[in-house]
């Protein structure tokens, strides 16, 4: 570096790494001016005071190994990157496929669920016809009708020995 | 970081071992604990193997290296604050201060005599409390200067900023610094009569 001008010095010593021999030869005579050398030398006394202060520590020998076990343990699966060079939408869309996928199932399993219930008359059998019976029978309550299992064995068709049966048990 | 971004762990150890001392170093004088700072470049490295997918060849590897490393400090800074009896071990307490010294060495003769230390603690003391007192992006940015092994360019990537804003906010940092050092800069060195 040739530190022409007297902000290209400064940004020199002021900056990362200041070479030393441009530093001498701006500390030679006849360089800078009175308040330039003033000014390097406040600069270079900053320097030495933050290079003084807490030094900072060397990293430790087992750094890196210590870095490559942790990612190991993390699960190669997990760590390594996903198919570099792709653009990030497409890394990331193996997560929107799989929860895709999963709502799609959800929604297969409800509608095979409702597929083989059916509608809700398919659902009355033979049971549901009796106590629908017994429950147009005056006095009678379908619920109280539906505790009693010899009402449920009734067959769908009613029988007039049947009513009387159902309206002993209203009583 | 190519053969990083395909996996190759060989050539991610060789990176980390490159890049592990400008790291720490950078995180230590963030968060001036030797043991932390390690801790959290460890998680800096860690890190950047997973995000490597998303390195493109058009950036510097000390800038996304870099940013990474001050997102993950200042995060663990800004922790800190938010709950400062916490470590990133829950252990020692984050300072390395006179308390809590039964484990230290006793010093021997040829040490340095009493004063002398405690002169050195009075002005590692200032120093820390001056740059402690520096805007964040300027404290950074000194950082990354002095300890990160980067150009103002690659600073002002990590950034997010221009050279020039760069080069302002080291300036910035640095005035400040010699306005609140001014006792000790007489010769660059500790002046006990100052």
């Amino acid at each position: 570096m040739n530190p022409e001008s007297h902000e290209d010095w400064l940004d020199h010593v002021s900056g990362p790494r200041p070479d030393p021999s441009v530093v001498r030869r701006l500390q030679s005579h006849g360089v800078l001016n009175p308040a330039e050398r003033r000014r390097l030398a406040d600069e270079l006394a900053l320097n030495r005071l933050l290079d003084a202060h807490r030094p900072a520590p060397a990293a430790s020998s087992n750094f890196a190994s210590l870095v490559v076990a942790e990612v190991s343990r993390e699960g190669s699966a997990a760590a390594r990157p996903a198919l570099p060079g792709l653009p990030a939408w497409i890394r990331m869309g193996w997560r929107r496929v799989l929860a895709g996928g999963a709502v799609a199932a959800c929604a297969s399993l409800a509608a095979l669920a409702l597929l083989r219930t059916g509608s809700p008359e398919l659902r009355l059998g033979p049971e549901s016809a009796t106590i629908a019976h017994a429950a147009s029978l005056p006095g009678v309550d379908a619920a109280t009708m539906a505790d009693f299992d010899a009402v449920r064995r009734l067959g769908a068709e009613p029988r007039p020995e049947d009513d009387a049966l159902i309206l002993a048990l209203a009583q | 970081m190519q053969r990083v971004c395909e996996g190759d762990i060989a050539a991610f150890e060789g990176l980390v071992e490159r890049w592990k001392t400008p790291v720490v170093r950078f995180v230590f004088r963030l968060l001036p604990d030797p043991d932390e700072a390690e801790d959290l470049a460890q998680a800096v490295f860690v890190q950047l193997w997973k995000t490597a997918g998303r390195y493109t060849r058009r950036a510097r590897f000390s800038t996304f290296l870099f940013t990474i490393a001050r997102n993950l400090t200042l995060n663990e800074v800004r922790r800190r604050v938010r709950h400062p009896a916490d470590s990133l071990e829950g252990g020692r307490p984050a300072t390395d201060d006179a308390e809590g010294d039964e484990g230290r060495p006793i010093p021997d003769p040829g040490q340095p005599a009493a004063d002398e230390l405690a002169q050195r603690a009075e002005l590692t003391a200032k120093i820390d409390e001056a740059l402690a007192a520096l805007p964040e992006k300027q404290r950074t940015a000194l950082a990354l200067c002095r300890e990160g092994e980067l150009s103002y360019e690659e600073i002002a990537d990590v950034l997010g900023t221009t050279v020039p804003a760069t080069k302002s906010l080291i300036h910035r940092a640095r005035e400040t610094l010699k306005g609140r050092l001014k006792p000790y800069l007489a010769s660059g060195d500790w002046d006990p009569a100052a």
